[in-house]
């Protein structure tokens, strides 16, 4: 009886393939991106706005450009007590700038927030939000801090400290609405229902 | 491609495997040693800037710039492994001149700072384009490596942004008041970690060579003797040399192979015994098939004549020794000519010739044979009649089940036999049909023909005799 002993390279090429595979895998979940977020509602425009004040005038961050900002149902349902005003988990706040300004904010760039005659809004040059997620690991304060492109809709969560450490002068007296006299802790919300008349 | 030894595959494997392996071991553990160098510095960083900004946020709010100023000045020395920097956002260093007083004096609508008359020195110009990133919108935090007089440094650059509460006295007009600049030495953490990477890398090495060594002996010693060792023994088993034996005391898979080794050449050497009491017509049909078939062949008997009264003389063992140098001279010419012994009968011995030039070499052995007389002291006298035949015949196995052997039956043996019988000592008769075949030889020559009556034959048959080499010197 002939016996034909098959000399092949399967073995060492199977470790070879396993250990490729295990770098490769290793590699991979290393440079895994955050998945896409989404925490900005479709249809956030026709959220109530926080504010009736105009907000057009000159501020760091955005300069003179045109800002609206809403907030969803959740938001309102804030309680103001004796430790200060907090919003309520999945409070919604977002901020549209929608006026060309000057200067070196974010917004400048071409007027396409001009309304038309008719009241009708024109496209946002940029979005911004902040939503409340205390226990959420990109939280900044208790809220996770976003910009939204307009154009594609795509978000992503600001992971430098420029829109928190901002809104932290929120929580003392600052120069906004009723300048907020008496430092109350406003949870880093600088035009709170109801606390937009400017201070006498 | 070249054929590796087994050797030098395992040792392929042996080393790939352990460099793949170690080599990931030690990439991961220096890039983790680099990591957290960096991580640590970059965290020292931070936390240091984070200081530094809560420290000018609070000079500022108050009032006390120049605190600040002096604070500065105070840190610009604070060791030689970390240096602390502030510009302006357009580049220039903080506190060099009277002009962010004057803003301040112009916003608060009043004099609330002298101007100085004295202004630390100018600092050089920041690094571009990091300056820019950490200065420009949005602002963003900035770590890179510097050299500078050959040392090595880990730079950050910390954007000090206008706060809301900032704007009464900076105005609200930008968004990044300046930039902190904080430098630490990482020249000796560098060398540190280069030498940790030629450690990892030297022990990574030295391990691998080492555990190279020890697994491609331990694996040469229980897989590649064993194996070179059973090779050794069949290589001399192809050569007929049946003495050797794999010596491997073990119980594992090899071990068993080489017991089964070890029997496989003692049975190869039986039989290779037995294929001595055998005919090679017999060995041959045992490779290519037992069935019987009719072939052409010559037959060559010879019987030693006097053989009878011979052993009435003499003892047992003289005749036996006598009769085996005999035979065994007889056949060592008849397998020189080609021909093969079909079997020993007693003092008589059946050879069977076949190819086209059969007839002719079982004459030339006919003839050595008979030249044999020559010696014929050495066989104490013994010599031998021959008979040659040729033609048709069956050749197969005879006999039974249990017992059987592979000859030749047919007219031609019956007229070899008697041919035989009817030469006198020294003598070789030979058949019309074989004479036909060599009578154009000549080195051959024949006497005859004569008419024989032969047993079992009705009538006379032509026969030949074969003339020796003297006798033909003679004719």
């Amino acid at each position: 009886m002939l016996v034909q002993t098959r000399r092949s390279a399967g073995p060492a090429l199977g470790l070879f393939a396993c250990m490729t595979a295990l770098l490769a895998a290793l590699g991979a979940s290393c440079s895994r991106q955050d998945a896409t977020i989404d925490l900005v509602a479709v249809g956030y425009a026709s959220w109530r706005p926080t504010t009736e004040v105009v907000l057009d005038y000159e501020i760091p961050g955005h300069m003179d450009s045109l800002r609206r900002i809403v907030m969803n149902e959740t938001g309102f349902q804030f309680k103001e007590g004796p430790a200060g005003v907090s919003f309520p988990e999945g409070t919604v706040i977002v901020k549209e700038i929608l006026l060309a300004g000057s200067g070196d904010g974010y917004g400048a760039g071409p007027a396409y927030g001009v309304g038309g005659a008719d009241g009708s809004r024109g496209r946002p040059n940029m979005i911004t939000a902040m939503v409340k997620a205390k226990d959420d690991p990109r939280a900044q304060g208790g809220w996770i801090w976003l910009m939204k492109d307009p154009e594609s809709g795509m978000e992503s969560v600001v992971g430098q400290d420029l829109c928190y450490r901002c809104h932290l002068n929120a929580n003392e007296a600052y120069p906004y609405a009723d300048g907020n006299p008496a430092g109350q802790f406003r949870d880093f919300v600088f035009f709170v229902p109801g606390k937009d008349e400017p201070a006498p | 491609m070249a054929q590796l030894s087994l050797s030098a595959k395992i040792n392929a494997i042996v080393v790939s495997t352990l460099a793949l392996g170690l080599g990931a071991v030690a990439v991961a553990y220096t890039a983790s040693v680099v990591r957290a160098r960096q991580e640590l510095t970059s965290d020292a960083l931070n936390r240091e800037a984070e200081i530094l900004y809560s420290s000018i946020e609070n000079f500022m709010m108050v009032g006390e710039a120049p605190v600040a100023i002096r604070f500065f000045s105070d840190l610009r020395n604070v060791g030689e492994g970390l240096q602390v920097g502030l510009y302006r956002r357009d580049g220039m260093g903080a506190f060099i001149d009277n002009e962010t007083i004057e803003t301040v004096n112009l916003n608060l609508m009043r004099p609330r700072f002298a101007p100085k008359s004295a202004f630390p020195e100018r600092v050089r110009e920041p690094e571009r384009p990091y300056f820019d990133a950490a200065a420009g919108m949005p602002p963003e935090t900035v770590q890179f490596r510097w050299e500078e007089g050959g040392r090595s440094y880990e730079r950050l650059y910390r954007p000090l942004l206008n706060l809301p509460k900032c704007t009464a006295c900076h105005g609200s007009d930008h968004t990044v008041r300046g930039v902190i600049d904080l430098r630490t030495d990482v020249t000796q953490f560098l060398a540190a970690q280069r030498s940790v990477v030629a450690f990892s890398a030297g022990g990574a090495a030295a391990l691998l060579a080492a555990l190279a060594a020890l697994i491609t002996r331990f694996i040469h010693t229980i897989v590649v003797r064993p194996v070179r060792s059973i090779g050794k023994v069949c290589g001399a088993v192809t050569s007929g040399d049946f003495t050797g034996r794999v010596e491997v005391a073990r119980r594992d898979e090899l071990g068993t192979l080489a017991e089964t080794v070890n029997r496989m050449v003692e049975g190869l050497y039986e039989r290779y015994e037995l294929t001595k009491y055998v005919s090679r017509g017999t060995l041959s049909s045992i490779a290519g098939g037992q069935e019987p078939k009719r072939v052409q062949r010559t037959l060559l008997f010879s019987d030693v004549r006097g053989f009878t009264s011979y052993t009435e003389r003499h003892g047992a063992d003289a005749i036996v020794g006598v009769l085996n140098k005999l035979l065994d001279a007889q056949a060592g010419i008849i397998q020189a000519h080609g021909g093969d012994i079909d079997k020993f009968v007693g003092d008589e011995v059946v050879a069977v010739f076949s190819g086209d030039d059969a007839p002719y070499r079982a004459c030339q052995a006919a003839l050595d044979i008979a030249a044999l007389s020559s010696r014929a002291a050495e066989f104490d006298g013994l010599m031998v009649g021959m008979g040659i035949a040729s033609g048709s015949v069956v050749q197969g196995m005879v006999g039974s089940k249990r017992r059987a052997d592979f000859t030749v039956i047919g007219d031609p043996v019956n007229i070899a036999a008697r041919l035989c019988s009817a030469a006198k000592a020294g003598q070789t008769l030979v058949c019309d049909c074989s004479y036909d075949a060599v009578k154009d030889r000549p080195e051959l020559s024949f006497s005859g023909p004569y008419k024989a009556r032969l047993k079992g034959k009705a009538e006379a048959q032509r026969v030949y005799l074969l003339k020796a080499a003297d006798e033909r010197r003679e004719a």
